[in-house]
């Protein structure tokens, strides 16, 4: 029993670093604050799951989900190539919106507030992924595997750029550096990514409905992102691990259910205000968080 | 060789005249200093030629071809580089990863040997926030030589640097000019403009308004 318990914390941790390594790539490393990053989450989960439950194998609804929310990503992308700081906050909250209010309202494809329930464990190579130790194991893999590819990316010339136009656009530009085109591909690896995890938490789950894809959920992995540090993959993991098992003790101490839930926000809510006043750049961070978003060069 | 042609330019923003009908053709190797009042529309000059800014009217030529139609950043990579008059750099960065943006090929032996001849070495993995006004722009110029640029657009590079920074901003633009650079400058001292250009532009409201030879 005790084991299943930190299974689930350990698949859990899993899914929200890949997803708080997704965004600090965006956020972290390019500047861009995307207050939609749970859509992308919600696209590759729906993507994965319809596929699966279309009969298609769950490799294909795997890569599938990153495919899609890629696409969604560079779709995004478009319209915020020509905004910055709070501004893209806010095109980027519209999208998360906008694609919750489909999921919510396209009850033909989605559901809608029923969600889909019984959705199928994965199978790879003939083995069924039904039991947490191998969900874990599986998890696991593709957080390394996240880790390895982003590392590569971030620590090459594609990082160094991205990191030069979270300094100064304008200045990469003159630099040589085609900042729309790079801030595209950020846009659609960090949603690949997401995308990824959000097929990992639907065939874990086995149910999901819009309501697991809020902005709460983007201002969660936001806060592992700002926790760990705004450029830091190890920070993003190092957040994820934190966040998730920091509410847990509450569970132990007998309090009603509904209780742990609000206590749960007062928690990361202070959690937040002693990291802005004792470790602003956060755990391994570079840059302030603030500097991102007040940023108007 | 003619490098830089310009070809009546005028740029307007809203109902004020920045520039106004500027053409003027800069030889390759040459080293044009460009003087006038404040808002006498040097600094929207060089942004012209960067595409920092669309002007009105008027084509820009480098090497005999029409670039002011390009984007910005493909006028960066046909060889133009640039020093900035305030912020050129990029504060969170160490001074290698400044550099390492600057050119593609991430050799680090070859970024220390820039940042050895802009003196500036021994720091190179220390956030290029902490240097001071002249060493910012030391690393600006450090830039332009890894990426061994053409055309370098000086946008008052000494002003408010230490005068040890200024002998060695001095030191650097002579090592560029005998690499057969061709360099235009922004600066208001007219001892040093002489000393260091051999043509001479003065802008007065956005018009031409002189333009000599210093030999």
């Amino acid at each position: 029993m005790i084991e299943a318990y930190l299974l689930h914390l350990l698949i859990l941790i899993c899914i929200y670093a890949i997803l708080s390594m997704s965004l600090t790539l965006l956020t972290g490393y390019t500047g861009m604050l995307n207050l939609g990053h749970a859509a992308f989450f919600a696209i590759g989960a729906y993507a994965s799951v319809l596929l699966v439950m279309a009969g298609f194998p769950f490799w294909l609804g795997f890569l599938a989900a990153g495919g899609v929310a890629a696409l969604f990503g560079v779709l995004l992308s478009i319209p915020s190539l020509r905004l910055r700081g709070d501004f893209l906050a806010i095109a980027t909250l519209a999208f998360g919106e906008i694609i919750r209010s489909i999921m919510l309202n396209w009850t033909e494809l989605t559901r809608g507030p029923l969600g889909i329930p019984g959705i199928p464990k994965p199978e790879l190579f003939g083995i069924v992924f039904d039991s947490m130790l191998t969900y874990f194991v599986l998890t696991i893999v593709v957080v390394l595997a996240t880790y390895v590819v982003l590392k590569y990316l971030l620590d090459g010339k594609f990082g160094i750029a991205l990191k030069a136009i979270r300094e100064n656009e304008l200045i990469a530009e003159s630099l040589g550096k085609d900042v729309k085109m790079l801030k595209m591909q950020a846009f659609a690896i960090s949603a690949l990514f997401a995308g990824f995890a959000g097929s990992l938490f639907a065939h874990y789950i086995t149910f999901i409905d819009p309501s697991s894809f809020t902005l709460s959920e983007t201002v969660l992995v936001l806060l592992m992102v700002v926790l760990g540090g705004l450029g830091s993959l190890v920070g993003s993991i190092a957040g994820a691990i934190i966040l998730i098992l920091l509410p847990e003790p509450l569970r132990f101490i007998g309090l009603p259910s509904s209780m742990v839930g609000q206590l749960r926000q007062i928690i990361y809510a202070g959690l937040l205000i002693v990291l802005i006043i004792k470790r602003p750049k956060g755990l391994f961070g570079e840059q302030w968080f603030g500097g991102i978003v007040s940023d108007s060069s | 060789m003619i490098a830089l042609e310009l070809k009546s330019i005028s740029k307007h923003f809203g109902g004020v005249t920045a520039l106004e009908n500027v053409s003027f053709k800069l030889e390759q190797g040459k080293t044009l200093g460009l003087i006038g009042g404040n808002g006498s529309g040097k600094t929207t000059l060089l942004n012209v030629i960067t595409k920092m800014i669309s002007p009105n009217s008027g084509e820009v030529h480098f090497k005999g071809k029409r670039v002011d139609n390009l984007p910005a950043y493909k006028i960066a990579r046909l060889g133009i580089g640039r020093i900035f008059q305030i912020g050129g750099i990029f504060n969170n960065m160490t001074l290698l990863e400044n550099l390492f943006v600057a050119t593609n090929s991430g050799n680090e032996e070859e970024a220390e040997r820039i940042l050895n001849e802009v003196g500036l070495v021994q720091k190179k993995n220390e956030k290029a926030a902490t240097l001071s006004g002249g060493q910012q722009r030391l690393l600006e110029f450090g830039r332009v030589m890894i990426r061994n640029d053409e055309l370098i657009l000086l946008d008052e590079p000494f002003a408010g640097v230490s005068e040890g920074n200024c002998k060695k901003i001095e030191e650097v633009i002579g090592k560029l000019q005998k690499e057969g650079k061709t360099i235009i400058l922004i600066e208001h001292d007219s001892k040093r403009i002489k000393r260091i250009c051999n043509q001479l532009i003065e802008l007065d409201e956005g018009k031409l308004a002189k333009k000599t030879n210093i030999d």
